[in-house]
């Protein structure tokens, strides 16, 4: 049995999930003559709506509604269900017009109606007055009010409008309401429940007791300083109706209201993110020591009163060695009868691409706080990175550069070490330039001077001695010569043949540079030739030492003494001159 | 029989030097090849403190490779290159260095194309000292040559030949001249710190100009104290803080 019973309840389920969810847009008549009733209907199939946004409506068009019903079937096993939201609609004016799209939301997603074009004809004139008339007998039974929690504020600084319905009676039918749209002010409503229903307590205007239906509550933000107003409050309601009756159709409005919008003072600060009541900023990273290519996630959570949705992405800087992703922004906001207040953080995914230590530097944001009307700076900690070398090799991954990465590495290691060729120097000192080089230079230069010069000493010596000899022979024999004259006087005859003799060889020997003991008649007479003395010259020499030979050896002479040495003297004479 | 003594005792000058060394280079050499980088490294640069070689500029660079301490490797490997310029070994080495770093950065390296500075560039220093000394030498034997000489055509061959020599053993000077200002002109370094912010000013308040990695070849401007103003291929100049790179 219980088998059975959750067959059956899963079938049931199926059979529901399988339901297609439709949203239909229909009207009961077309074409439409003016003046004639329409009736709109809005129907959502298989879901329950968490809003239902109605289409924009002609000018032309007197609308009343919407008003809501429900529909649960439950037919050969199918369950269905649905939501209509009906509108009636008096057109005043002939010609084609378009009924837009409405739209629907279901858990987020959105269902839109098929526009429905309708044509309305020529039918009666509906009188302008018509209507207003109809509601015009109020009495104070109705009241609409607009309260406001303050009524002086400072730019962007949060105030409540409440929209409230005063009634003398308790069965009253609203039929329709119209809250001001806002200019001006970003507003969010604050969800009042599924369900309004009356104040438990009276409250007294003028002395008359009321009851009180709190219709809407609005968290109103102003977007700019000076005076704004919000419009009427406007609703109709249908008092006193009974089974049988429908009740008289009253209508009832709210004044405007202005809001005094007070400007920020001047001197606004840097990174500056809107008025709040009260406001805190956290930064924190999950973990600050990683390897590079690691992941951090660092967060940034602003929490405060205020308008929170205001708030947008902070100027945080990061290293530029960090690859930073998009902030995921995570918001806890509540919008609460006291405003709206709550927390939006910035989760930044970042990672480091190299191994190094990186600072992030401390965030500021500044704010306008309501309560010392003043503004307030917030500052963040510095947080700072301990990036370790990764796994993986920094260079294989250079995202910033594919240009790198596509270099194909097909050695992929080093050559090996030089094991010859080392030719060590003293660091600092190379050889090139050192006194040594630089002598290793000049020594050459050196040495082939040195040999020059000593070998022009060694010539230049052997030249003057052969010179002085040559330079003094003459001196030497005219010498000898006067020797042997002084032998003539003393009447010493072989003396003065052999003083010519040797004044005569002597001189030879020193002019030709050869030694005595070497010389002959032979070799004189060819040496001298050779040096372009004269053949008679020679000749007379000869002569000469011929006869001294003979002087020596034999007393008798072929000339006298003085005659010969005459002689002797003027053939030396004659060879040094022939010898120059 | 003069010059030879001169030779002999210029042999003897340089190889008294590399005699102390080379007992720890082959201790390196040994331990590289046993693949015991901490050792061989330690050796190197304890030959280092006092000599130096683009071999052991090369050798010390593979071992701080293989230590995968990229921007040493990387300095060193520029240290040897500035003594050796045209070696192939080390410049393939320093490629794949280079191809490890983050900064996409390139320098130049095509600056050597003209044929003389391949020429220049492509003999290490010691070359052309050693044979300026070589070609002096002989340019003035050639000179006695052509002295001594008593036929005509020796002396004319040795007086021509020695001329070009000695002219040739000039040149040599010059090339070494030039080689050596390239060798220690100190105007490129080598970023060591892993993640280098280059400032606009002197100053650790100064705002960020560029960022720059662990291995990247900068330009010295202007070297100080505390902070190196650097510049980079793109134009760009900043100042970091000295302790962040090796001057190569």
């Amino acid at each position: 049995m219980k088998a059975l019973i959750f067959i059956a309840t899963f079938f049931i389920s199926l059979t529901t999930w399988g339901q297609d969810v439709k949203f239909v847009a229909s009207i009961d008549r077309n074409p439409v003559a003016t003046g004639d009733r329409l009736k709109l209907t809005f129907t959502l199939h298989n879901a329950t709506p968490d809003e239902v946004r109605p289409p924009s409506f002609h000018d032309s068009f007197r609308v009343s509604g919407p008003s809501t019903s429900v529909r649960q079937n439950y037919v050969n096993g199918n369950f269905s269900s649905s939501y209509s939201y009906v509108y009636y609609i008096v057109p005043t004016k002939e010609g084609e017009f378009i009924i837009g799209k409405a739209a629907a939301k279901v858990k987020g997603k959105t269902y839109e109606s098929e526009p429905i074009k309708i044509k309305i004809t020529k039918g009666k004139s509906v009188p302008q007055e018509q209507q207003s008339q109809q509601k015009s007998s109020n009495n104070n039974v109705l009241i609409a009010k607009t309260l406001l929690s303050k009524k002086k504020v400072h730019q962007g600084e949060q105030l409540i409008a409440t929209y409230v319905v005063y009634s003398r009676y308790q069965n009253i039918q609203l039929v329709n309401y119209e809250f001001p749209t806002h200019n001006g002010f970003w507003a969010e409503e604050v969800n009042l429940g599924d369900q309004l229903s009356w104040e438990r307590e009276y409250e007294y205007i003028n002395g008359v007791a009321y009851y009180k239906l709190i219709m809407r509550k609005e968290v109103l933000f102003p977007q700019h300083h000076g005076e704004i107003e919000i419009g009427p409050f406007e609703f109709e309601a249908l008092v006193g109706g009974s089974f049988f009756r429908q009740g008289t159709r009253m209508v009832a409005k709210s004044n405007n209201i202005t809001v005094n919008v007070q400007p920020l003072p001047s001197g606004k600060p840097e990174n500056f993110i809107g008025t709040f009541d009260k406001c805190a900023l956290n930064v924190s990273v999950d973990k600050t020591d990683v390897q590079s290519n690691e992941a951090i996630t660092l967060s940034v959570k602003v929490n405060g009163s205020g308008n929170m949705k205001l708030v947008e992405e902070l100027p945080l800087e990061f290293p530029s060695d960090f690859e930073v992703y998009d902030p995921k922004v995570k918001d806890k906001i509540s919008v609460k009868g006291s405003g709206v207040s709550g927390s939006r953080t910035f989760e930044y995914l970042v990672v480091p691409r190299h191994a190094g230590t990186f600072e992030i530097a401390p965030v500021s944001i500044s704010y306008f706080d309501t309560k010392t009307e003043t503004y307030k700076t917030l500052t963040s900690d510095p947080y700072t990175f301990n990036v370790a070398k990764g796994e993986q090799d920094d260079a294989e991954i250079t995202y910033s550069d594919p240009i790198k990465k596509d270099v194909e590495v097909l050695e992929d290691d080093i050559r090996f070490i030089q094991t010859d060729d080392d030719h060590l120097t003293p660091k600092g000192e190379t050889f090139f330039g050192s006194w040594v080089y630089y002598s290793g230079m000049l020594s050459p230069a050196l040495c082939f001077m040195l040999f020059l010069l000593i070998r022009k000493r060694v010539r230049n010596a052997g030249k003057d001695e052969v010179k002085v000899k040559s330079k003094q022979a003459t001196k030497v024999a005219t010498k000898r010569l006067a020797e042997a004259r002084g032998h003539i006087d003393a009447g010493e005859r072989n003396a003065f043949y052999e003083a010519i003799f040797k004044a005569m060889y002597g001189y030879i020997s020193d002019k030709l540079n050869i030694p005595v003991s070497e010389l002959s008649k032979e070799s004189i007479t060819s040496m001298l030739a050779n040096k372009q003395v004269s053949n008679e010259s020679v000749q007379t020499l000869v002569e000469v030492l011929d006869e001294c030979e003979m002087a020596r050896f034999a007393p008798v002479t072929n000339m006298p003494e003085q005659q010969f040495y005459q002689k002797a003297g003027d053939i030396m004479n004659k060879i040094e001159e022939e010898l120059r | 029989m003069r010059y030879q003594v001169v030779i002999l005792l210029l042999l003897t000058y340089l190889q008294g030097f590399a005699a102390e060394g080379t007992a720890l280079l082959q201790e390196g050499n040994q331990a590289y090849e046993e693949a015991n980088y901490e050792m061989a490294l330690e050796h190197y640069l304890t030959i280092a403190e006092t000599y130096e070689s683009s071999a052991l500029y090369y050798n010390i660079g593979n071992a701080y490779y293989k230590l995968s301490d990229v921007p040493h490797a990387i300095l060193y490997y520029e240290r040897a290159l500035r003594l050796n310029p045209a070696n192939e070994d080390i410049k393939a080495n320093l490629a794949l260095a280079y191809k490890r770093t983050i900064d996409k950065i390139e320098w130049d390296t095509e600056g050597f194309t003209e044929w003389w500075n391949i020429f220049l560039y492509g003999k290490p220093l010691t070359f052309w000292s050693n044979n300026s000394l070589w070609l002096m030498l002989m340019g003035f034997m050639l000179f006695t040559l052509f002295i001594l000489a008593k036929k005509k055509l020796v002396r004319q061959l040795s007086f021509f030949a020695g001329l070009i020599a000695v002219g040739c053993s000039i040149l040599a000077v010059f090339a070494a001249r030039a080689q050596q200002s390239y060798i220690t002109n100190e105007n490129e370094a080598v970023i060591v710190a892993l993640t280098v912010n280059a400032k606009g000013a002197p100053s650790t308040d100064a705002t960020n100009v560029f960022v720059l990695h662990e291995g990247t070849k900068v330009m010295v401007k202007e070297a100080g104290d505390q902070w190196y103003e650097i510049t980079i291929p793109n134009g760009s100049v900043g100042w970091v803080k000295s302790e962040t790179l090796e001057v190569i």
